[in-house]
């Protein structure tokens, strides 16, 4: 794990021209059960270069590290932050282990773990007039694998089909969060505007809005497919940066499984209507020629967003480390110019009960 | 800083060895219910929540799910800080910076564990599988090394020691909370108290205790109309050391972490004189011993003094700087709480509801947190509005 990390954060100061030096305070998610280990983010000070420095451990998704980190420049104490999750996934069997997430008197007994937490979501957003099709679009598109893959492959949870599950995989990820020292307008009451710092300096990206939410915990208290928690986690963020969710030209959205990036796609706003043509063509693995199903004709265009074009987190990225990459993945698509405003989202818990979402810009 | 901030509203559990009686967000609830009831809050008017626990002494996954709700985070934002033994500081550090940050005026945060649930021992050993598992897993045999080396180094002795463990206990007789009250514990019983792992004795360690602790941090400006003489928070520190016990041959005689913690603050603050500054200090001390070096490390006194501190009751209630009014991680310790707990009682003492407990007239205290090897947390909170 901790040459893991090594290398992800070796990678993200070379990418901000900076040294460990020049980090004045880290922060890290993680999770201790899917690492097996307590204190996890023990093993990995030293890769982080948290050694006699602060550093704090978030123990949720990496997105809301980034929020904690946002919250740390925003105060006025620290200027430049490393914001790092990891997550060891292999050590663990994912759905045995997040049969311990659900609370031990009434729902730890039947046995409930993340995927059928997720079938149920599924199976309530099917009867609430969810296509099963769509979500076997979305599985084929963003696995890079055939529509009759998907049908084809064992149950998982039904109505989940195997391949309905992004890959279960170890990884980690790291960036460089700064200060900048203007202040923007539609900033609300934040004092400083923060960015992920590159060393092209013409390709600063400004972090415009941060939005956190979690639901209630009991499965049949929440409303899963409303996602209410999603909803308001970005409705916050579009408040700070000042934008309507037709502004979104690319989101990145973490949905271990398939359904999940239709519903949470609809709790942001981000434009839905019309629908999508049914007869799209699925081209294999290429999935910049066919990146979305969420997507109509003229890409991009018309306050459609283009969704995970880089294939989310079927993509391949762990627990916990998800959010954080898609932050990386909107800072990158920024970056080449393919969009102006990009959000990024991260989740954990059952059906997404807790919901960070985090939306980047180009800085002038 | 953006905004100050400060704690306005404090709340914790009567702490046990097992609190059969309530599930954990329920002891979480008796908490926060506390924490809102001090400070005449509503649920509503927390904006932001921030928990702190260490799942695997529970073999819990994510356990601020569940919890969530008992602290009035649903449908709001909300994390989990686990960071060992400075879970509950760096969750009180994590709480000032959301409302430093100017994102949120008022930010509830909550840490609690309940041992009882688990096997605490089991969760600790739970270290570096190729290197540290095999060697001294969990806080008592690692300690008891450390403690060696420092006795040696330091001439430490066993009866200064032992002198801490009685003022920690006796001081928790006047906390209705704390979980082991013993107005009646003698110096010769803790001298004569059962060998843990030498020379550390049953009456030198904390216990494992079952307990949840919240405080409300509010921003300049809604603070002063919540809490007539909120604990401003002037200073805070972190840092965090190398992961494998034998990176730390002379942890408790050097403890590097906790000595530049405190110098960062001391300086930021013009702090001189520590142990006249402050008018009451509320430390993390998993150990007796730890208590002695920790001493050294705040600059309360030179090295090799220590003891000399506790013998002529300088850290007494009464004392020049009271130590531990509370009672202490020596007679409370659920885990991921503990850290909460000495900023809520830092700052009890600072809004002057400390009970039988209350030192006289505090405008300054220090708050640590200790946690892992040796990593550190510094908080100073003060009456005064800083500038």
């Amino acid at each position: 794990m901790a040459e893991m990390v090594y290398a992800a954060v070796g990678t993200a100061l070379a990418d901000a021209g900076m040294d460990r030096d020049d980090i004045d305070t880290i922060v890290t998610a993680s999770i201790d059960l899917f690492d097996g280990k307590v204190a996890s983010s023990v093993s990995i000070t030293e890769s982080v270069g948290a050694v006699m420095k602060e550093e704090a451990r978030i123990s949720d998704d990496g997105a809301a590290a980034l929020f904690h980190a946002a919250t740390m420049i925003l105060s006025g104490r620290k200027r430049n932050v490393l914001v790092v999750a990891h997550c060891k996934n292999s050590e663990s069997d994912a759905d045995e282990i997040t049969k311990w997430t659900f609370d031990p008197n009434f729902q730890q007994p039947l046995g409930l773990n993340d995927s059928q937490a997720a079938a149920l979501q599924a199976s309530v957003w099917i009867a609430a007039g969810g296509s099963e099709e769509e979500m076997d679009r979305v599985a084929a598109v963003r696995g890079g694998v055939a529509v009759d893959h998907v049908r084809k492959s064992p149950w998982l949870v039904e109505p989940l089909r195997a391949a309905h599950r992004a890959p279960i995989v170890d990884g980690s990820c790291a960036v460089v969060l700064t200060s900048h020292d203007s202040r923007p307008p539609g900033w609300g009451k934040c004092r400083e505007r923060t960015g992920v710092r590159s060393s092209r300096a013409t390709s600063h990206v400004r972090v415009a809005g941060l939005g956190l939410c979690v639901e209630p915990h009991y499965l049949g208290d929440r409303d899963l497919v409303g996602c209410p928690a999603a909803k308001k986690a970005a409705e916050r963020a579009f408040r700070m940066a000042g934008w309507k969710p037709a502004d979104v030209e690319r989101a990145e959205i973490s949905a271990p499984f398939a359904h999940q990036e239709i519903l949470w796609a609809a709790a942001f706003g981000l434009a839905l209507d019309p629908p999508p043509p049914q007869s799209s063509p699925v081209k294999g693995k290429d999935k910049e020629a066919f990146r979305s199903p969420l997507e109509g004709e003229g890409a991009g265009g018309g306050g459609r967003a283009v969704v995970n074009p880089t294939g989310g987190w079927f993509a391949g990225n762990p627990y916990v480390v998800s959010g954080l990459e898609r932050v990386i993945c909107a800072v990158e698509s920024v970056r080449l110019g393919r969009a102006k405003k990009a959000l990024a989202h991260g989740c954990w818990g059952p059906a997404g009960q807790g919901q960070c979402v985090v939306l980047l810009e180009a800085s002038p | 800083m953006v905004t100050r901030a400060a704690i306005v509203a404090t709340g914790q559990t009567d702490h046990a060895k097992a609190r059969d009686d309530v599930s954990q967000p329920e002891l979480i609830y008796e908490a926060v219910t506390r924490a809102l009831t001090d400070g005449e809050l509503r649920p509503a008017d927390i904006e932001a929540v921030i928990l702190a626990n260490m799942e695997m002494f529970e073999g819990r996954m994510l356990p601020d799910l569940w919890c969530a709700e008992a602290a009035t985070a649903a449908l709001k934002p909300c994390v989990k800080i686990a960071t060992g033994g400075t879970s509950g500081t760096s969750a009180v550090i994590a709480g000032f910076h959301q409302v430093a940050s100017g994102l949120f005026d008022t930010v509830l945060v909550v840490g609690w564990e309940k041992h009882s649930e688990g096997h605490t021992q089991a969760g600790m050993s739970m270290t570096d599988p190729l290197w540290d598992r095999y060697v001294a897993g969990g806080a008592l045999n690692n300690f008891a090394l450390s403690i060696s080396q420092y006795m040696r180094t330091r001439g430490v002795t066993r009866e200064a020691a032992a002198r801490v463990a009685v003022k920690a206990r006796h001081n928790a007789a006047l906390n209705p909370h704390a979980h082991l009250k013993m107005p009646d514990l003698t110096f010769e019983q803790v001298m004569e108290s059962r060998v843990l792992a030498e020379p550390v004795r049953l009456l030198d360690m904390c216990p494992q205790s079952d307990g949840a602790c919240a405080v409300v941090f509010a921003a300049e400006g809604r603070a002063e109309t919540i809490c007539p003489r909120p604990a401003w928070v002037h200073a805070v520190a972190t840092r965090h050391d190398k992961p494998y016990l034998g990176d730390h041959g002379d942890r408790l005689s050097t403890m590097r972490t906790l000595r530049a913690a405190a110098r960062e603050v001391y300086q930021e603050l013009d702090i001189r004189e520590p142990l006249k500054e402050f008018d009451v200090a509320e430390i993390y001390e998993p150990v007796t011993y730890a208590e002695l070096a920790w001493y050294e490390a705040l600059g309360f006194c030179r090295e090799g003094e220590a003891s000399r501190l506790i013998e002529d009751g300088v850290t007494e209630m009464g004392g020049e700087l009271p130590v531990n009014p509370s009672g202490g991680v020596l007679s409370t310790n659920p885990v991921g709480a503990s850290g909460v707990i000495r900023a809520a009682e830092a700052a009890l003492q600072i809004h002057g509801k400390g009970g039988k407990r209350q030192v006289p007239d505090v405008h300054l205290a220090l708050v640590t947190g200790y946690g892992v090897y040796s990593w550190s947390d510094v908080m100073v909170l003060g009456s005064d509005r800083p500038h």
